[in-house]
């Protein structure tokens, strides 16, 4: 760990324990390795929790990973913007966040999509996945925002260049469903 | 018609369907980041089959995980198998989840009651 440190140092990188970073091109091909490694990231660290912790995490983990890629895929093609991707499990939370660049005709839609998911009841998230399983609009989101015991926040961004950046936060709490 | 085999893979399940019993397994993860690659093939040869049983049929979804991508083509696939039970009463499906995974079972819970189609749930241990 010591020689780890060290070296980090010697080539000013940051080190952060028990944490998963990662900020270059998201692919499908590149989330499906990406995907992996957090697999047997959070099995290490998990191992003990009750199941709904541990299928939550990483449910939510698969889905912001994936919608990044299947968004990069769609509107960047062979250009796959840079993105960010971090996974940190805390004292009391898991912390997934991630931050990807939008094009300027989808802020206006996706304000409006999340601004409504985000005044959505219960009973209305339900209905609303519900619906999603037929048309698959918005599921992975539907499903991030239905988790239990967890925060989820997001922004846009427009950074001095004029490109949109989406951040995406959520926070799982150990709550109820520790062991 | 024969039957439909796939291995399972790192983020996709195991699909053993046997058209001369009407047992069809669906088993294990399931998070491609193709969803409709790897479950238009299944759908389609669901499709051919069900012109053609008269057996009863029993899908058996045995789900360990499930992205939303494949949710939705769960539901397809579901779907693809419907027109059995509206003729005939001859389809059902069994739900296994994981022990204490109530996020699994409640996905079945809401395509039972899309799909108006009966559902046996099971608790299992992977």
């Amino acid at each position: 760990m010591q020689l780890i440190e060290k070296r980090k140092q010697l080539l000013n990188l940051p080190f952060n324990k028990d944490q998963i970073e990662y900020w270059g091109p998201i692919s499908n091909e590149f989330s499906d390795a990406f995907l992996g490694m957090g697999r047997l990231f959070l099995q290490q660290f998990l191992e003990k929790a009750h199941v709904r912790l541990v299928k939550g995490v990483f449910s939510s983990f698969v889905e912001m990973v994936q919608n990044i890629a299947e968004y990069n895929q769609k509107e960047f093609e062979d250009n796959i913007p840079q993105s960010f991707v971090h996974l940190m499990l805390g004292d009391n939370a898991i912390i997934i966040t991630t931050i990807n660049k939008i094009k300027e005709k989808d802020v206006p839609h996706l304000t409006q999509l999340l601004t409504n998911l985000f005044a959505m009841s219960k009973e209305e998230l339900k209905k609303a996945h519900r619906e999603a399983l037929l048309d698959g609009k918005s599921l992975g989101l539907i499903m991030i925002k239905k988790l239990i015991d967890s925060e989820l926040d997001w922004e846009i961004n427009k950074d001095e260049k004029g490109n949109n950046w989406f951040s995406l936060e959520l926070k799982i709490n150990y709550g109820s469903t520790k062991n | 018609m024969e039957a439909l085999k796939i291995e399972p893979y790192l983020q996709t399940p195991e699909i053993d369907f046997d058209p001369s019993t009407g047992k069809m397994l669906l088993s294990g993860k399931s998070y491609p980041a193709d969803a409709i690659e790897f479950y238009q093939p299944i759908i389609e040869w669901s499709k051919k089959y069900v012109k053609k049983a008269t057996i009863e049929t029993v899908l058996t979804c045995e789900i360990e995980y499930l992205n939303s991508a494949s949710q939705k083509q769960l539901v397809e696939l579901i779907m693809a198998f419907k027109p059995l039970y509206d003729k005939a009463k001859k389809f059902r499906v069994v739900w296994k989840f994981e022990e204490g995974d109530d996020d699994i079972l409640s996905v079945g819970e809401l395509v039972e009651h899309e799909l108006q189609i009966p559902f046996s749930y099971e608790e299992v241990t992977f």
